[in-house]
Formats: C-alpha cells, sequence, structure tokens
C-alpha cells in the first residue's frame, strides 16, 4: 500500500511533465535568473536501520514511511546553476515495544514493566542544501541537485523494572541517551519537474533519493535493588538506511527571463 | 488641594496594586501517624500480595499499615489556593525487626532489621530503601488521598531452610513521650516459610 502512493505520486509528476510538452503552446523565454519558493506535499519511503536491533530502536524517533511536507528555495543563475535549500518534515516512528520484547527475552522468568521517560517525536525534519543544474525546454524545466544536509533523530530516556517471579529481586534498567538532540547526516540525489503555468508560478514535482548516517548512543545502568550494585555498559548504534521522497506542489518565482527585456531589479522593486 | 488628590491618588494606586497581587504563603499540614497494623506478604508475582498461606522464603515480606490523621480536619487533602505540604508531626524515626525464635546465625532476640528493605514506590519507580534512616518518604509524603499508607518490608536475606519463623517489629518516632505517639512494638503471627 505504502509502495503503490510512492508509485502514483511518482506517475503523476511523470504525466505533470509530459502535459507540460503538449500544453507548451506559447514559447517560454529560454531562462532566467532569480530565486523560487515552493511548498510541496508528497510520501517518503525509508528503510528501518533499528528494526533487527531490539535495544536501540525502541527509544530512537527517525524518519519513517509516510506522509510529508516539503518547503524549498533556491537561487538560480544565468549559467543554469542554482543553489538550493530544502527543508522537509517526514512522519517519525518510535518501536517502544520492541525494548520490552528484548527485555523480556534476556530475562527469562521476570515481569518486566517498561515505559518509556517521554512521548517519542512524530515528525523528523531534514535540513538540506547544495546545488543543482537547469535543462530548461520550453515550459519545461528538469533540475537535479545534489544536496548535503542533516535529519534529526530523537532519542529519549526510558527506564524498565525487571521484577523476577518468585522472588524479591528486582533490577532497575535505566537508558539515558548520549546524543538527544542527535541529527544524522544525509546525501541526497534528486530533481524536480516543474512546469510553469504563469511567468511566476508554477506546478512542480520533486523526487530524492537519500541516504542517512545515524550514530545513536545509549549510556545503560542496571541496578539491582537489594544491593544496590550498578553494572554499566554503553550502546552504540551506527546504521545507514536508505530513503526515497516523491512531492508535488506550487512554487513561486521572481526572476529576469532571457529575452523579456526585463531587469530583476525592475521586476523586484 | 492638590496634594490631598495625589494623597488620594496614590492611596488608590497601592490599593489597585495589593488587589493585583496574590499573597500565597508556605504551611506546613500536620499529620499524625497511628493505628499500625501489620499483614504477611507474598511477593512472588510482580507486585506484593497479602497472604495467609505458606510463603516462598525468597519472596516474603510483611506491611505495616498506619492511619494518617489530623486533629480536627476531615480530610487530608491540601487546600488549592495555599502551598501547603505534608509533614508528620512526630517523625518516623525508625523501624526495626527482630527474630522472636533465633534460626541460622541469628540468635532469640537479635536484630534482623539489615535482612529486608522498604520496597518504595511511587511515581512508576520503584527501589529498595534500607530501614536505617530512609522514612523521610512517609514523613513528608508528597499527597495522601486516603489518609493512609502502608510501607512494605522485604526479606532480601531469607532463612536458608523453609520452616515456621517468628517475627516482630519495633517503630519508633521523635514523639517527645506524648502518649498519641508512643513507640510501638507488633509481633507479627507466624509464618510458614517454604
Amino acid at each position: 500500500m505504502k509502495i503503490s502512493w510512492l508509485v502514483f505520486v511518482l506517475c503523476f509528476a511523470f504525466s505533470v511533465g509530459v502535459f507540460a510538452q503538449n500544453d507548451s503552446i506559447s514559447p517560454r523565454p529560454v531562462w532566467a535568473a532569480g530565486f523560487y519558493g515552493s511548498l510541496s506535499g508528497g510520501y517518503g519511503f525509508f528503510t528501518q536501520p533499528f528494526k533487527a536491533i531490539e535495544i536501540g530502536a525502541p527509544i530512537t524517533s527517525i524518519a519513517s514511511t509516510g506522509g510529508l511536507i516539503n518547503l524549498s528555495g533556491g537561487l538560480f543563475f544565468r549559467n543554469r546553476f542554482g543553489v538550493i535549500v530544502d527543508i522537509s518534515f517526514n512522519s517519525a516512528q518510535n518501536a517502544a515495544v520492541d525494548l520490552k520484547s528484548a527485555l523480556m527475552a534476556e530475562y527469562p522468568g521476570y515481569i518486566v514493566d517498561y515505559q518509556s521517560a517521554d512521548e517519542p517525536s512524530n515528525t523528523a525534519d531534514h535540513f538540506s542544501a547544495g546545488v543543482s543544474y537547469a535543462f530548461p525546454h520550453r515550459r519545461w524545466c528538469f533540475q537535479p541537485a545534489v544536496l548535503f544536509g542533516s535529519a534529526e533523530v530523537t532519542t529519549t530516556g526510558a527506564s524498565a523494572q525487571i521484577k523476577e517471579l518468585g522472588t524479591n529481586k528486582a533490577i532497575i534498567v535505566q537508558y539515558r541517551p548520549e546524543n538527544s538532540e542527535y541529527r544524522a547526516r544525509t546525501l541526497s540525489l534528486g530533481g524536480r519537474a516543474s512546469w510553469y503555468v504563469g511567468r511566476y508560478f508554477g506546478l512542480f514535482a520533486n523526487t530524492h533519493f537519500l541516504g542517512q548516517w545515524y550514530d545513536v548512543q545509549f549510556r545503560v545502568d542496571k541496578t539491582a535493588l537489594i544491593d544496590h550494585s550498578v553494572e554499566k555498559k554503553t550502546i552504540q548504534l551506527k546504521k545507514f538506511a536508505f530513503g526515497a521522497t516523491a512531492s508535488v506542489g506550487v512554487f513561486l518565482q521572481i526572476a529576469r527571463w532571457e529575452q523579456s527585456g526585463k531587469s530583476l531589479k525592475k521586476l523586484l522593486f | 488641594m492638590p496634594r490631598f488628590i495625589y494623597t488620594i491618588a496614590l492611596g488608590l494606586f497601592g490599593l489597585f496594586l495589593l488587589g493585583n497581587f496574590k499573597c500565597i504563603k508556605e504551611c506546613e499540614y500536620p499529620f499524625l501517624l497511628r493505628d499500625w497494623q501489620s499483614v504477611l506478604l507474598n511477593n512472588s508475582g510482580s507486585e506484593p500480595l497479602v497472604s495467609d498461606s505458606p510463603i516462598p522464603r525468597l519472596a516474603f515480606g510483611l506491611r505495616l499499615s498506619t492511619q494518617m490523621s489530623n486533629d480536627g480536619q476531615d480530610t487530608l487533602r491540601l487546600s488549592d489556593t495555599e502551598e501547603c505540604y505534608l509533614a508528620a508531626l512526630h517523625p518516623l524515626r525508625k523501624i526495626q525487626l527482630f527474630a522472636e525464635e533465633g534460626f541460622d546465625s541469628i540468635a532469640t532476640g537479635e536484630d534482623i532489621s539489615p535482612r529486608f528493605r522498604i520496597r518504595y514506590s511511587a511515581y512508576s519507580t520503584l527501589d529498595y530503601l534500607s530501614l536505617d534512616n530512609n522514612y523521610n518518604y512517609f514523613n513528608y509524603p508528597p499527597y495522601a488521598e486516603n489518609g493512609a499508607f502502608d510501607i512494605d518490608l522485604l526479606m532480601v536475606e531469607p532463612p536458608s531452610l523453609p520452616g515456621t519463623y517468628h517475627f516482630s517489629v519495633k517503630i519508633q518516632f521523635d514523639s517527645l513521650n506524648m502518649p498519641l505517639n508512643r513507640d510501638t512494638f507488633i509481633i507479627l503471627p507466624t509464618v510458614q516459610l517454604q
């Protein structure tokens, strides 16, 4: 179901381009220099690298498959190169049940009462910036880009009470994130296909393929309550995740079109 | 005449300021701990349960139940308008447990308090406290909705062999020899430990 949404958005993006080609009756000026801003909504697919690792994932919120909102803006120059700043807000998820099952497997014959210290975040933002190059053709413009950025990773503390059946023995396990406001490095390859409805605005479809490098670290304290002896250890998880996003939206731009005879300064002021 | 007007205006301004600042005073809400009772606990499961039947040695405990009261008040619920906090009028100072009959290397009448822990559970946190001086939780409880609370004591070093055992509890207060808060001595019923 989730993949089908991604395919749907990609097809829609492709159709925008195809119809744009057929629809381009009046030729648009060749190229422009200026800046633009855009808003789009879409869908993202992200692999979950912590899913198989039951200790780290439960208290780590990262981008997950689901809807997204994207804001972007940029400058484009007469030589067709441009710079892009891109901010997106992706769905995020937290698998709290995994830690409990992991602890139950680690302590057979115990009762595990697990609780997270805070509610995990429902969204994960992704900020990136990079360079682009434009291939304009009449009303149509294809703009591939390479972006470097960082993605939000939310980690929260958690604790579990582990009580042995048939005895008074109890253990408290506390997880404390070493990097609670961590941002993962990202590299995105993508592009946007724009269709100029008018001189200053249009529709576009945006697609990105990105890699995310997570490095999450937790400090774990296991306290045996009878003698209060503490066993400390650190969990470090370095994982790579792959993601793909597609979105469609509108853009506004202020530019100096070639052949138009209007300068950017005149358009702006 | 103008000075009179200024004086009136200043007075009105002062009244305005006073009326807009709400003075919150701290207050202490004293209570007494009395009517102590005890029951035996089986802590085999996730929570200690009152038990009359034989109890596994490794999961044995006892519960001391006490009533909180403050004379002249119907309830211990705190006032919403004042920053009040509960404070024991005569604080609980020490709880000691004794072996009424010797076992293992323990002689009859010997203090066996180090073999027990106070099971303290509040706000979803669990801790085991020694019986030395960890009583502020009970002398200054954060809340008291029903005017009563329990102190669970868990035996973490049980007798080495199953059998019948007999314990007693001594509860001491900083009571200044007032009769209402005199030290309490409870002899627990005989318990069959498996």
